[in-house]
């Protein structure tokens, strides 16, 4: 069953992590983590709570600074130097399990504040690419709404929308469904799913099976700050090698 | 509770007249209120003597502003309320409930100009009534930015200073002259307008990472805030020259008493302001950094609106409190409106005129009070509206 979904092989890398390590204090919360993400690829990362997964990925647009390894994204390396930071937040969108849209700004200016401040674009440029976003969202017609007035589903719809109007290379996602009523869940994966096959590269926290097997190419599971098991789909969820991940599933797959 | 307001005889049962413990109080408060309204409006009617109002009444709105120069305080006046009727126009159009604060404007500066001081023929009057119907028909018929009206406002702001005081040739006024209710808007006015920003400066400073900012805020807003502002005041008074080279021309004893409740109003602004950025959450700076924000453009548009939003009444509050002891500049010899009023008292001619003078100040206070926290309701209503 385990066909291959697109031909990587001839991507480059887009991010390379070598040996990352990251302390809160004493407290290691990644140990030695080394991976490599080609371009258009989509990898899930999934483990127990607590495990390392939001820090990952934070690191890997410096929301959290590691304290030694090596992050590269699309060439450039992740460093303490500013410019570095401010090239590589801009090839790389986050979506939050909280959304964090602005409340003080309406959807259209949630979308489009990016693209005027950052990358200097014109408003009406802006926004006319905005609105074309949140088309492909699903929502056009809440541009002039304020987040405060939107259903949670809605609202991570735009944050996807905010992200991608800055043109990412890649995406992160931080368990962008689980603050959502079960019934807004499919809303939001539907667009996360059109998006993965429309090729853009893709780190997903989130623990929807459904999305993994149908999208994922990869599947990463994290334990204590390591990673445990990398592998298809497929592999990972039919015949988990390690003994942690077969715990970890027998719990997620309820009993 | 909407049932019985219909209802006048059950509301008062139900609120005065519960329990025989209310019954008692509710007569008692009605008899000792009740004979103080008698005797007011009995007093107010026969023996008050309210024509020292009017007689005084150019001595109340400028103290001794010279006559001839009146005309700066006038044009001010009429450019205020085109400038009322353009904003109020503009957001009429789209906000309805964003009209009050011009209307109270627009009716302060028609108040003034209704009693005509200064100008007895009263030919200023339908020109700044016209000046502010236009002003409206202006900024309904013009589509405008918001930016447009702080910029408009700010430039109005220095203009109107610039008016009161500047030499145009023909001798400018000294702030010695300056006085009665002109001085008490105009301390207020400045120091609020100065006060704001520099509080806010001083808020992210004491957040700085850099220890020597952060301290320097920290030391400010602590010593500051630990002195009352009659010390400040007179510390103004006499260390602002401190400031100075000592060739320097000296300051004047008004622009020392701004510098001075500027100081103190931005100390306590500062607090307010760091309590509304503690709340927005660190999720908004993570939001903001992830698309590419920098830390400045972050803390400018995303958090301190947020935090700015948050603590509107508390800042309010304090701007009113500030109005209200710009009444302290007497004991530094400044003549506001209250020390007018006691100067009007004291004039021989007005002998055994009293009551009058304090009633007549407590309901300007209140009117200048009351439309600034009834802007700061519309201002949080259309920014709830807005979330
Ligand atoms: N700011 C912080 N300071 C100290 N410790 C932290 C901080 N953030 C995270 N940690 C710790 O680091 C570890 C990893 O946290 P992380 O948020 O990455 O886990 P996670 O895998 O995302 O878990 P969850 O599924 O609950 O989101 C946890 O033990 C957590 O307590
Ligand atoms: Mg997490």
């Amino acid at each position: 069953m385990s066909q291959p979904r697109k031909d990587l092989s001839n991507a480059p890398k887009i991010i390379v992590v070598e040996h990352l390590n990251k302390f809160y204090g004493m407290f290691q919360a990644l140990k030695d983590v080394s991976l490599s993400v080609q371009q258009g690829e989509v990898v899930v990362v999934i483990g127990p709570s607590g495990s390392g997964k939001s820090t990952f990925i934070r690191c890997l647009n410096r929301l959290e600074e590691h304290q030694s390894g090596r992050i590269m994204i699309d060439n450039t390396e992740l460093t303490n130097d500013v410019r570095n930071i401010d090239a590589i937040r801009r090839d790389v969108g986050m979506v939050f399990q909280s959304f964090n849209l602005f409340p003080h700004l309406s959807v259209l200016e949630n979308i489009t504040i990016g693209q005027i401040r950052v990358k200097k674009i014109v408003k009406s440029e802006a926004e006319k690419m905005a609105m074309e976003l949140l088309e492909r969202v699903g929502i056009p017609e809440q541009a002039k709404k304020f987040p405060g007035q939107l259903s949670g589903g809605q609202q991570q719809r735009v944050a996807i929308a905010r992200a991608l109007a800055m043109k990412p290379k890649i995406m992160l996602f931080d368990e962008p469904t689980s603050a959502l009523d079960p019934e807004m869940i499919a809303e939001v994966l539907e667009v996360m799913k059109e998006l993965a096959k429309s090729g853009m590269t893709m780190v997903c926290v989130t623990h929807e099976m459904g999305f993994a097997r149908e999208v994922a190419d990869r599947i990463m599971f994290f334990d204590h700050g390591q990673i445990i098991e990398q592998a298809t789909p497929e592999d990972f969820y039919n015949n988990p090698k390690s003994e942690r991940a077969k715990l970890f599933l027998s719990q997620i797959l309820g009993h | 509770m909407v049932k019985t307001k219909n209802d006048p005889v059950r509301w008062l049962k139900e609120n005065l007249f519960s329990t025989p413990w209310n019954t008692v109080l509710s007569i008692v408060v009605v008899i000792v209120v009740g004979l103080f309204f008698k005797n007011l409006l009995e007093w107010s009617f026969t023996k008050a003597r309210w024509a020292v109002i009017p007689a005084n009444f150019r001595l109340l709105m400028v103290g001794p502003y010279p006559l001839e120069q009146l005309w700066r305080i006038w044009a001010s006046l009429i450019a205020i309320s085109l400038a009322a009727g353009f904003s109020w126009g503009t957001s009429t159009r789209e906000r309805p409930l964003a009209r009050a604060p011009f209307v109270l404007l627009g009716a302060i500066a028609l108040l003034a100009l209704v009693w005509q001081f200064g100008n007895p023929s009263g030919t200023l009057v339908p020109v700044a009534c016209i000046g502010l119907v236009a002003g409206v028909f202006i900024g309904r018929a013009i589509k405008t930015e918001n930016r447009v009206h702080y910029y408009l406002w700010t430039v109005l702001f220095f203009v109107c200073v610039f008016l009161i005081g500047f030499d145009f040739g023909r001798g400018g006024v000294p702030s010695s002259l300056w006085g009665g209710l002109l001085l008490t808007v105009l301390l207020s006015v400045v120091s609020i307008v100065a006060s704001f920003p520099l509080g806010v400066l001083l808020a992210i400073g004491r957040r700085s990472k850099l220890p020597v900012v952060s301290g320097f805020c920290i030391v400010f807003i602590e010593v500051v805030r630990g002195v009352p502002l009659i010390a400040v005041l007179f510390m103004a008074q006499l260390f602002v020259p401190f400031f100075f080279p000592p060739d320097f021309p000296q300051l004047d004893k008004v622009a020392r008493a701004i510098i001075g409740m500027t100081l103190f109003s931005a100390a306590y602004m500062a607090e307010n302001v760091r309590g509304g950025l503690q709340n927005v959450p660190s999720g908004q700076d993570e939001a903001a950094r992830a698309i590419g924000l920098s830390a400045t453009q972050t803390l400018f548009l995303i958090v301190l609106p947020q935090g700015l939003r948050a603590v509107i009444p508390t800042i309010v509050g304090q701007f009113i409190s500030l109005f209200k002891d710009t009444s302290l500049v007497e004991i530094i010899g400044l003549t506001d409106l209250v020390g007018i009023g006691e100067a009007v008292r004291n004039n021989p001619d007005w002998l055994g005129v009293t009551r009058e003078i304090p009633i007549t100040l407590g309901v300007i206070y209140f009117i200048f009070t009351y439309s600034m926290s009834l802007a700061a309701k519309n201002l949080e209503q259309r920014l709830k509206t807005s979330n």
